[in-house]
C-alpha cells in the first residue's frame, strides 16, 4: 500500500509536465473564439487560476490540492469544483465498467473451460475465432457497428445515454441498476440494463477474448498433469476433477490477465462513452484534454492510476488466496 | 458413448438442457422485469406530463454549468436564456427589445439609467428588484470579493459600476462613454441575489433561477437539463406576443455532440429540435417523412489570413492578388452545398455599418497573375496552407481553385490548439480560421483581430489609422459618426486585405413537424417560450 504515495506522484508528475508541454491555453478556451477578448481580461484569469506562475509552483499548488483531496477549481466547468465534475460521472463509469467485467467474465471463464476440454473441437474452433475477432475489433469501430445493427436497424436497445428520462429512480448510489433495484423498480432496472449492453458488450469484448484464450490455454496445460490423471484414477467425478482440482491452478494465471484487462477496461472507457455519449469520466477525460482543463485531466487520471494499483493489489489477494505457496515463504518451493 | 470418459465433462444432454435453462432464463428476464412495475416500487422519474409536453432538443456540445456568468459557451447560453431573462433580448430578426427593463435613457454619455418591470417574480417567488440587476453586474464585472472572475467580464466592456436609483431604477455607469452597452445587455441574464446569497456559486451553477419561462427541475450532467414552464411568468419582452406563460409543459436538452447521433436522434424521434445539422447532411434532414430544416445566416465568419509581416504577403500586391486568386462559388456550392453566403469583409450584412459597397468576393486569374508578376514572383508563389482538421476539405477546395492563378498552396492540418498557439505567434503565413460575433457589432470583431494590439490579430497587421478609427468608434455616442468609421475601417481592410475569401455558414436547425412556432436564429439561441407541439 505504501507503494501508492510513490506511483501516484509519478504518474500525476508525467500528467502534469505532459499537459503543460502540449499547446493548449485553458484561458484560451474559457474565452472561446467570438466577441471582444482583451489582454487585461486574459491576464486577470490567468493570475487567478494561478497560471502565471512558474511550472514548479503550479505542480506545488496542485499536490496541496490533490492532498486534501479536492483538486481546485475545474478550468473549463468555471466556478465549479474538480471533486464534484468528477463525483457526478464517476458513478456512471463505474457501473459501466463494472457491468463489461461481469460480462467479460461471465463468457470468458465458461467458454475457455469448455473449448479446453477438447482442444480442436468445434467448440473450441468457434470460441478461438471469436476471441480473435474480439482481439482485434477496435473498440469505437465494434460500438458503431453494435449502435447500427441493435440501436437504428433493429430498434432493440438504445443508442445513447444512461437511462430513459421518466423512468430515472430517485438516486443515492448513483448506479442506476442499484438505485433501480433499491427502488424496487422493474421497469428503471430493465431500462437502465438495456443502456448498458451496447456499450458494455463493446467494452466487455477484448477482456472476454484475452481472458477466454488464457483459461483455455491454463486449462490445457492443467488438464494435462499427473494429479488430474491420478485424480481420474481415484474415479473422481468428472465434475470434480474438473471443476476443483483443474480450475482452482489454471485460474492462478488468469487472475493476472483479469486484472490487467480490467484496467485496460478502465482506459478504454475513453472511447466508448465517446462513442456512445455515455457520461462518465472517461468521456469527460476527453473534453478536458480538448479544453486544456489541467486538474481534470489529473484528477481523472490519478483516478485511473489508483484503481490500476488497486486492481494489482486485489489481484495478488487472490493469488494468496488461490495458491498456497504464495501465502507463507516457508511453504514455498 | 460414454458419460464419464475424461475430457467430456458434460454429457450432451447435460449441455443441452443447460442451454435450454439459460435461454429460458433470458427470454423470461425482461418479461419479469416488466412485471415487476406492479411491485409498487418508488417513481423517481420526471412526471409522465412533464415527459409528454415537453419538447426534446439535442445540442451540439455538453453543457459545463449553469451560471449565467461563469461561461463564454453559446451552448450554455442557449439554454440558461429559458431560465433566466436580461434587460434586454432580440427576436429572430435580431432587433434589441426591452425585456426586464421597461425602458432607458443614457445621461451624460457614461450613465445610462433604466427602467424596470414592477410585476416580475423569481421562481422562487421572490419579486425582481434593481438589486438583481446590480448583483448581476457586479459580479461580471469582477466588483463583489471572494467571487471567481467572470470570463463574461469582456463583454460589458468599460462598465464600472452600478447605481441603484430605486427599487425599480438602475443606473449604470461607464468608464467613459460605451455607445454599445444596450446591445451587450443582452447576453447578460439576470440572477436573484437573495437567492445566490442563499446557496452560494457552486450550487447556483448547478440549480440556477431566474425570471423566465422555464424553471430548472434538474441536471444530469453530460445526460440531460429540464426545464419546465413557470407558471408565473410575466410573459417576457412586450414587443413579442403573446405575453403569457410557456405554451411547452416543458424543455429537455440532451448534449449529443455527434452530429450523426443527433441526427439518428431525430429520424426516431427521440428528439424534436437538433442544432448544427452539418451542411452535408442538410439534404438528408430535408427528405425525413418527420422532420423538416430551419435555417437562419450565420454570425460567424470564416476567413483567409494572411500574414502582413512576412514574406510573401508582407507585400500588398501578393495579398490582393490572393483576394482574386480564390474563386468562391464552386466552393460555396460544393463544399458547404449552398449553405453558406460569400463575405465582401469580416462582416455579416446582418452587422451595424455593413459596407454594401464593397464587392463580393470573385475570381479574377489574369488580375491575380497580374498583381504576383509586379510583385516579384513571375512564377506564381508556393506557399502552406495551414488549418484545422475540420476544416481541411474546405481548405483543399480554396487551395484548388487557387492553383489557376499561380499559386500552389499545400494544405497542413493541425490540431486546434496547435494551430492557435502557432497564429498567435505570427509563426503561420497563410491559414484559414473564423472568428464569432453574434453582437453584430463591428466593436465586438474589428479591434479583436484588426487593432495593432488585438488579441486575434494574427496577421501581424499594423495600420495605425485602423487602430485610431476603431478607437474612435468605440467611444462615439453618435451613431452616424461610428457607422461612418466602421465603413472607412472596412475599406481601409479591403484595400490592405489582412484577410481573404470571407463567408458565413448558415445555422442549420432540424426540426420535427410536431414543433410549432420553431424559428432558428442567426446568433445560435432556443428561446422556447412561443414554441408549442401540434398534438
Amino acid at each position: 500500500m505504501l507503494q501508492l504515495i510513490p506511483v501516484l506522484a509519478g504518474v500525476s508528475f508525467v500528467v502534469f509536465l505532459t499537459m503543460h508541454l502540449t499547446p493548449g491555453d485553458p484561458v484560451e478556451h474559457m474565452l472561446g473564439q467570438a466577441g471582444r477578448v482583451t489582454q487585461e481580461q486574459i491576464a486577470e484569469l490567468r493570475a487567478h487560476y494561478g497560471l502565471d506562475q512558474p511550472l514548479i509552483v503550479q505542480y506545488g499548488v496542485f499536490l496541496e490540492h490533490a492532498a486534501r483531496g479536492d483538486f481546485g477549481p475545474s478550468y473549463s466547468h468555471l466556478g465549479r469544483p474538480v471533486r464534484e465534475v468528477v463525483a457526478e460521472r464517476l458513478p456512471a463509469t463505474f457501473e459501466l465498467a463494472l457491468f463489461a467485467f461481469v460480462l467479460a467474465l461471465a463468457l470468458a471463464l465458461p467458454m475457455g473451460i469448455i473449448a479446453s476440454l477438447r482442444p480442436q473441437g468445434a467448440f473450441d474452433r468457434t470460441a478461438t475465432v471469436g476471441a480473435l475477432l474480439g482481439i482485434s475489433m477496435p473498440g469505437f469501430w465494434l460500438g458503431i457497428v453494435l449502435m447500427i445493427i441493435f440501436g437504428l436497424r433493429l430498434h432493440w436497445l438504445p443508442i445513447s445515454g444512461r437511462i430513459d428520462l421518466g423512468l430515472a429512480p430517485p438516486p443515492s448510489t448513483g448506479l442506476n441498476t442499484l438505485d433501480a433495484l433499491l427502488a424496487a423498480n422493474g421497469p428503471a432496472l430493465w431500462s437502465a440494463l438495456k443502456h448498458l449492453i451496447l456499450p458494455g458488450a463493446a467494452m466487455a469484448a477484448p477482456m472476454a477474448a484475452m481472458v477466454m484464450r488464457m483459461m483455455r490455454s491454463s486449462m490445457i496445460g492443467v488438464l494435462g498433469q499427473d494429479y488430474i490423471q491420478f485424480a481420474r484414477a481415484k474415479g473422481l467425478p468428472e465434475r470434480t476433477v474438473v471443476g476443483k482440482h483443474a480450475l482452482r491452478n489454471a485460474l492462478i494465471p488468469t487472475v493476472n490477465i483479469v486484472a490487467l484487462q480490467t484496467g485496460l477496461l478502465l482506459s478504454g472507457n475513453m472511447i466508448i462513452e465517446t462513442v456512445f455519449q455515455y457520461p462518465g469520466i472517461g468521456k469527460l477525460a476527453v473534453d478536458a484534454i480538448a479544453a486544456a482543463d489541467y486538474p481534470l485531466v489529473q484528477a481523472v487520471v490519478l483516478i485511473y492510476a489508483l484503481s490500476y494499483v488497486m486492481l494489482n493489489l486485489a489481484a495478488d489477494i487472490l493469488h494468496a488466496a488461490l495458491d498456497p505457496r504464495i501465502r507463507s515463504p516457508r511453504s514455498a518451493g | 458413448m460414454n458419460p464419464t470418459r475424461p475430457g467430456s465433462w458434460l454429457t450432451r444432454r447435460e449441455f443441452l438442457a443447460g442451454c435450454a435453462r439459460v435461454t429460458a432464463v433470458g427470454a423470461l428476464a425482461p418479461s419479469l422485469l416488466h412485471a415487476t412495475s406492479g411491485w409498487g416500487g418508488r417513481r423517481g422519474g420526471l412526471p409522465a406530463e412533464l415527459l409528454r409536453s415537453s419538447v426534446y432538443v439535442a445540442l451540439d456540445a455538453d453543457v459545463e454549468t449553469l451560471d449565467p456568468a461563469m461561461h463564454r459557451s453559446r451552448t450554455v447560453e442557449a439554454v440558461v436564456r429559458n431560465v433566466c431573462d436580461g434587460l434586454l433580448t432580440r427576436d429572430a430578426e435580431m432587433r434589441y427589445l426591452p425585456q426586464l427593463a421597461t425602458s432607458w435613457r443614457v445621461e451624460g454619455e457614461t450613465r445610462w439609467v433604466f427602467e424596470l418591470r414592477r410585476d416580475v417574480k423569481f421562481h422562487t417567488g421572490e419579486p425582481f428588484t434593481a438589486q438583481d440587476v446590480k448583483f448581476t453586474i457586479d459580479r461580471v464585472i469582477g466588483a463583489i470579493p471572494g467571487l471567481p472572475p467572470s470570463p463574461r467580464k469582456d463583454l460589458l466592456g468599460p462598465v464600472s459600476g452600478v447605481e441603484i436609483i430605486d427599487e425599480h431604477t438602475v443606473a449604470i455607469v461607464t468608464d467613459g462613454p460605451y455607445p454599445i452597452l444596450h446591445k451587450k445587455l443582452v447576453f447578460q441574464e439576470i440572477c436573484p441575489k437573495a437567492y445566490f446569497e442563499r446557496v452560494g456559486p457552486q450550487e447556483f451553477a448547478k440549480h440556477p433561477v431566474g425570471t423566465g419561462p422555464f424553471r430548472f427541475v434538474e441536471w444530469r450532467p453530460g445526460e440531460r437539463i429540464v426545464l419546465e414552464g413557470f407558471d408565473d411568468y410575466y410573459g417576457g419582452s412586450p414587443d413579442i406576443p403573446p405575453l403569457a406563460p410557456a405554451k411547452l409543459g416543458g424543455v429537455i436538452f440532451r448534449p449529443l455532440q455527434e452530429a450523426a447521433t443527433r441526427l439518428a436522434s431525430l429520424e426516431a424521434g427521440e428528439v424534436q429540435v437538433v442544432v448544427n445539422v452539418p451542411a452535408d447532411q442538410a439534404a438528408r434532414v430535408e427528405e425525413l417523412p418527420n422532420a423538416h430544416l430551419s435555417t437562419a445566416p450565420g454570425t460567424r465568419t470564416h476567413f483567409v489570413g494572411l500574414n502582413c509581416a512576412r514574406k510573401p504577403f508582407s507585400d500588398p500586391r501578393v495579398r490582393q492578388a490572393m483576394r482574386r486568386a480564390i474563386a468562391p462559388d464552386p466552393i460555396i456550392e460544393k463544399f458547404l452545398v449552398g449553405r453558406a453566403q460569400p463575405l465582401p469583409g469580416i462582416l455579416v450584412p446582418m452587422a451595424f455599418a455593413f459596407d454594401e459597397s464593397l464587392p463580393p468576393p470573385a475570381q479574377d486569374v489574369p488580375r491575380a497573375r497580374r498583381l504576383l508578376r509586379e510583385a516579384g514572383c513571375p512564377d506564381g508563389l508556393e506557399v502552406t496552407f495551414d488549418c484545422e482538421a475540420t476544416d481541411k476539405p474546405i481548405a483543399e477546395a480554396i487551395a484548388g481553385t487557387m492553383k489557376a492563378a499561380g499559386v500552389r498552396a499545400e494544405v497542413r492540418v493541425w490540431k486546434k490548439d496547435n494551430l492557435l498557439n502557432q497564429l498567435r505567434r505570427g509563426a503561420r503565413d497563410l491559414f484559414l480560421t473564423s472568428w464569432g460575433n453574434s453582437s453584430l457589432d463591428p466593436s465586438g470583431i474589428l479591434p479583436v483581430l484588426f487593432c495593432s494590439d488585438g488579441y486575434s490579430n494574427y496577421f501581424g497587421y499594423r495600420n495605425p489609422q485602423v487602430d485610431r478609427l476603431l478607437e474612435e468608434a468605440d467611444r462615439s455616442m453618435d451613431v452616424a459618426a461610428r457607422r461612418g468609421k466602421y465603413v472607412q475601417v472596412q475599406r481601409l481592410l479591403h484595400a490592405d486585405a489582412p484577410t481573404c475569401f470571407h463567408f458565413a455558414a448558415q445555422e442549420l436547425y432540424g426540426v420535427a413537424d410536431t414543433v410549432a412556432d420553431f424559428h432558428a436564429r442567426p446568433d445560435g439561441m432556443l428561446p422556447m417560450h412561443d414554441v408549442s407541439l401540434r398534438s
